[in-house]
């Protein structure tokens, strides 16, 4: 089929995720002549967010598998020294879906409540204080339960990440977006809680000055110990002889060295330094330095989180690409890699030949003997749609947590409320995410029975209302007086789920993508298992920098009032505003 | 390419913003000089009020154009609308510069003057957003305070406000200001809050020892304790008694006993009456209900006089503070603030032994905070005369002997009042204003040997003074004329290197004797 797409393009991107729209908007604002395309009706790719319905959609075709039903193009675009490889489709199968729901379709009537209050147990309340008739108790009851169609209802209101990610407040792509004007084109939250899981509760993490002030968890010398620590990090620089003698042991050793308590131990180990009993020190070190250095910027926490969920982000590098002249089409797959002499010469797309001096593509998208061996690590990934925070506060919380694993990689947890529009109002949904070694849900298992309330809810009955319940976190005083009590509250104050799902899907950040594939074809990396997005800002710099080795990468986009259109002369008459534009 | 983007080069911007500021500078100077005709000309209508409307979002620091509007405003009688109107001007000014005083001023004034029903309780919603965008502005904590008592904004919530500000970041002076305001208002400083605020602000110490904000709200807290006593002494000198005080009396309280006539001041902390028939030897402080505050019979002394009033309960919890800035020193042992703090609440507490301990830690503090090191001279000289003082209080002794105490200042000059032989020599007074030894008015003998004294500027009147030894100084001669306002003076005691006598006689009384020795 013939279409109206010109033929000739310097740079062509295939699908939409992170890497390949920063190195398309890097390209374009150079004055390259960029085609971007994605076979989906979406931006993003594995990068992407959906809302609830798009999810469903979304699910159903990988479980069906995509059907890539395009014929073989016949040889007239194809020239005889040239060889046609087929474009794949193998790394987008996501695997291992597992998708449940722990509410009813729909809520029973009020008739039908009535009846099963009847049942219900005595303190529920028989009859309304504020003079409301049973029936209408009810139904303003009812405003609290969620039942699948309810949530379904609202599935607009959702904004569901593939891969969930946070920008340190100092990181690549905070300072990219700000160095190239793109800043403008998204919002941010700041991520207001750093959580820890320590003695089977939650913890909140002093990590800033003023946490450290406020905090009730630790002890005065305590405070003074962590203050002291984490200005050691921030100011350490190599020449000083600080952790000397610890280059080849880990960070848990050095902290013991320093004579830490548990607690403290705990709180800079798994939440501050990010890391883990195996960490080399100065890997931990140069973490910590990281998380340090972004706090402050924007926040109490070094984080910042997308509003409207992470599938934003590659979409403003694909607005910029566009700004600056890149061409776009979505639904547009392609179909084959034209190359001669490991040259990659053109694309074939939709029976048009489209020629090319670079090609960039998502691994999702690329060849199979572009790939080599089959890269093994994957992710394992949990959404969860939630009826509470998973430690209540007055206000709502944005909040990650690490939850750490014994002898393994933590669980990235990040929480967000509708303040953020990723969810509608009263709802919360919980992102996990991990290394996968088993499938998606047994690896997150450990943090779902700590945090959530996995039992089957029937939608009758009302569990303790959050609106004025203080933190879990503050209840750690009277823990002990009486343990036993306190587990039966802690189980009943966990957040319900309302909708799970896992998948796994692969990850391939340590797979050398440059192995097998012609000089000017680059391959992008998807989602990796860091919180943040640096592997992917440094890939597209590299990818950026091969194909434009002299050119700057993502200088800063003028402001619209920068501009002057510089109209052709040659190309008609002005636009006369006298005239009335004529219907046709 | 048709309507490609281009990006103007940086000498066209150039040149386009130089134009644009010149055309706002013709603008800005035509507006300034027709408001000032319109108020020339008595122009007190909504007409004037828009005129100086731009001027002042552009520029909200031009105080007599406010005041133009202050005029107006009080000559229209102005509408819901207009005060409405004016209102949002000052708040468009606030966000051009958040701290014009003028901008501030004009909007108390104007819902203190004009508005018929200033609405206090919105005014102090505004606070609250601007201090959650400026944390440290003096000017909006300022206004909160009027505004808090204007719309009578309970202290508990106000206490709360400045909580959360002081947990997001607690280097903020103006909150813990507003506290130490908040409290003094409550009146009674109620012993639980004092605790509860002192543990605030050592958890402040551990985040950040180096951070001073907390510690001086800490030395208010502290500085709040006033010593038990009033009176030091009561003595008669020929037909007067003298009473002496420790500090300065407060305006409601009153002297009774010894006799009819009344006390009279001397100085804020000496009091003198003339002897009459003495219906008993005590005398009486008493506060505005009559409550005994203090007594002491006549020619007594007394004991302790700078020991602090402090509850068992605040002891306890000032030793347990003392503690833990003994581990914080550990930690810390450069921490000036926390040093410093440490030597205050030694020297209030005074455990065994504080006395050398507070001076090891002076000297410690002069050699890790130089530049302050004259701040600690006069610190260590007050707690050397106190100790000296507390230590010596014998009634009956005439002679005070502060001799090579490195001196850099006189403290408790008034409590000398009663001696007749006073040694400072071998002191460090060359910075000292001598005016302090105004009260040692039975002073028969003085020795300021080898006191670096550069002067005698503003050496004070002393009628009893005999002897007066100045040995070992480098005084300019001409300064030797103040000592003629002393009238009994029979000798100056000078050495071999300060003679330049026919100078100095031109300068003293010719009855004076100059011993060389």
């Amino acid at each position: 089929m013939e279409d109206d797409l010109p033929s000739k393009y310097e740079v062509i991107v295939i699908g939409t995720g992170m890497t390949e729209s920063i190195v398309a908007a890097a390209a374009s604002r150079i004055g390259k002549r960029v085609l971007h395309l994605d076979r989906n009706d979406y931006y993003g790719g594995m990068w992407a967010s959906f809302t609830f319905e798009a999810l469903q959609k979304w699910l159903d075709e990988c479980r069906n598998g995509k059907t890539n039903d395009f014929v073989k193009t016949s040889s007239p675009l194809v020239q005889d020294t040239e060889k046609s490889i087929t474009i794949g489709n193998q790394f987008s199968t996501v695997f291992n879906i597992e998708e449940k729901w722990f509410i009813p379709e729909k809520l029973p009537s009020v008739g039908n409540l009535l009846s099963a209050k009847i049942t219900q147990t005595e303190d529920s309340p028989k009859e309304s204080k504020d003079g409301l008739t049973e029936t209408e108790a009810t139904l303003k009851q009812n405003d609290k339960l969620w039942c699948q169609a309810k949530i379904k209802s609202m599935g607009r209101k959702f904004n569901l990440d593939l891969a969930p990610k946070l920008l340190f407040s100092r990181g690549t792509l905070v300072e990219l977006l700000i160095s190239s004007n793109i800043s403008r084109y998204a919002e941010f939250r700041c991520v207001n809680r750093i959580l820890t899981w320590q003695s089977d509760k939650l913890e909140t993490v002093p990590c800033s000055r003023a946490d450290v002030f406020a905090t009730k968890n630790v002890g005065l010398i305590e405070k003074r110990q962590l203050m002291q620590l984490l200005t050691l990090c921030v100011e350490y620089k190599p020449e000083s002889g600080e952790f000397k003698g610890f280059e080849d042991k880990t960070l848990k050793q050095y902290l013991e060295s320093k004579g830490l308590t548990e607690n403290l131990m705990h709180y800079v180990l798994y939440a501050i330094a990010m890391s883990n009993d195996t960490t080399p020190c100065m890997v931990g070190v140069e973490r910590t330095q990281r998380f340090l250095s972004s706090l402050g910027r924007y926040g109490n926490t070094p984080f910042l989180w997308p509003m409207y969920g992470t599938g934003e982000l590659p979409q403003c590098f694909c607005r910029l690409c566009a700004v600056f002249g890149g061409v776009y089409h979505l639904k547009r797959a392609a179909d084959s890699v034209i190359a001669a002499n490991n040259e990659c010469k053109a694309i074939l797309s939709d029976g048009s030949r489209l020629d090319c001096d670079h090609l960039v593509m998502g691994v999702a998208d690329a060849p199979p003997e572009f790939l080599g061996s089959v890269p093994k690590a994957g992710l394992s990934r949990g959404i969860f749609i939630i009826d509470r925070s998973i430690s209540t506060t007055d206000k709502e919380s944005l909040t990650l947590l690490q939850f750490p694993i014994k002898g393994k990689e933590p669980i990235t947890v990040i929480e967000a409320g509708p303040s953020t529009h990723v969810c509608p109002p009263g709802l919360y949904l919980l992102h996990m995410t991990t290394k996968q070694i088993d499938n998606a849900v047994n690896d997150l298992k450990p943090a779902v029975d700590a945090l959530l309330h996995s039992e089957y809810a029937d939608g009758t009955t009302i569990r303790i209302n959050t609106d004025t319940q203080s933190t879990q976190t503050s209840k750690e005083g009277d823990s002990s007086a009486s343990s036993g009590e306190s587990n039966i509250l802690n189980e009943s104050l966990k957040p319900q789920i309302l909708y799970a799902l896992y998948f796994n899907c692969p990850e391939t950040s340590e797979y050398d993508l440059s192995q097998n594939v012609p000089s000017n074809v680059h391959l992008c990396s998807g989602p990796d298992l860091a919180v943040d997005y640096e592997f992917a800002v440094k890939q597209a710099k590299s990818i950026f920098s091969k194909m434009y080795p002299d050119s700057e990468f993502l200088p800063r986009a003028p402001d619209p009032e920068e501009l002057s259109l510089e109209v052709d002369e040659a190309a008609g008459p002005p636009f006369q505003s006298s005239e009335e534009p004529k219907e046709e | 390419m048709h309507n490609r983007l281009k990006v103007r080069t940086t000498e066209a911007q150039k040149a386009a913003a130089d134009r644009e500021k010149e055309k706002k500078l013709q603008l800005y100077r035509n507006t300034i000089n027709d408001v000032f005709e319109r108020r020339s000309r008595n122009e007190y209508d909504v007409l004037a009020l828009k005129s100086s409307e731009g001027l002042l979002r552009s520029n909200p620091d031009i105080v007599t154009i406010w005041n133009y509007r202050k005029e107006i405003l009080l000559h229209l009688k102005p509408s819901e609308e207009i005060i409405n109107d004016e209102l949002y001007l000052t708040e468009k000014c606030l966000q051009v510069n958040p701290k014009s005083y003028s901008a501030w001023y004009h909007r108390n004034w104007l819902l203190d003057n004009v508005d018929p029903s200033p609405d206090w309780n919105k005014e102090l919603q505004l606070c609250t957003k601007y201090l959650k965008i400026d944390e440290r502005n003096f000017h909006c904590w300022d206004y909160r305070q009027i505004v808090a008592s204007k719309c009578q904004e309970p202290n508990e919530n106000e206490l709360k406000f400045t909580m959360e500000m002081i947990e997001s970041n607690f280097s903020n002076y103006s909150a813990w200001h507003y506290r130490s305001k908040l409290f003094s208002a409550a009146g009674k400083d109620e012993e639980s809050t004092k605790i509860s605020e002192l543990s605030l602000v050592e958890s402040a110490a551990f985040t950040d020892p180096s951070d001073q904000s907390a510690w001086i709200y800490q030395r208010w807290l502290i500085g709040k304790l006033e010593p038990s006593k009033f009176i030091y002494k009561v003595s008669r000198i020929k037909n007067k008694i003298y009473l002496i005080l420790n500090r300065k009396l407060p305006n409601n309280y009153k002297i009774i006993g010894l006799g009819e006539t009344n006390w009279e001041q001397f100085d804020s902390k000496i009091w003198y009456k003339k002897l009459d028939n003495i219906d008993s030897s005590k005398i009486q402080i008493i506060d505005e209900v009559n409550q005994v505050i203090d007594n002491l019979s006549i020619d007594n002394v007394q004991q302790n006089i700078f020991n602090l009033n402090i509850s068992e309960q605040l002891r306890l919890v000032l030793n347990g503070q003392l503690d833990s800035l003994h581990q914080l020193l550990d930690m810390e042992p450069e921490s000036k603030w926390a040093l410093l703090t440490y030597v205050l609440l030694l020297y209030t507490l005074k455990p065994n032994n504080y006395f050398k301990n507070c001076l090891k830690n002076i000297k410690l503090l002069k050699e890790l905070d130089s530049k302050r090191k004259n701040y600690y001279h006069d610190l260590e000289s007050r707690y050397q005369i106190e100790h000296w003082i507390a230590n010596n209080n014998n009634n009956n002794m005439d002679s005070v002997n502060l001799k090579g105490y490195g001196l850099t200042a006189f403290y408790h000059m008034h409590m000398f009042l009663f001696n007749k032989n006073i040694d400072l020599s071998d002191n460090d007074l060359s910075h000292t204003n001598l005016n302090h030894l105004k009260n040692l008015i039975m002073c028969e003998q003085l020795s300021l040997k080898n006191c670096k004294l550069e002067n005698l500027d503003n050496f004070p009147a002393l009628n009893n003074l005999e002897v007066l030894d100045l040995r070992e100084n480098k005084i300019q001669e001409i300064s030797y004329k103040e000592l003629t306002k002393c009238k009994s003076l029979k000798k100056i005691i000078l050495d071999k290197k300060q003679i330049a006598l026919d100078k100095i006689l031109e300068c003293i009384n010719q009855s004076t004797n100059i011993e060389i020795l």
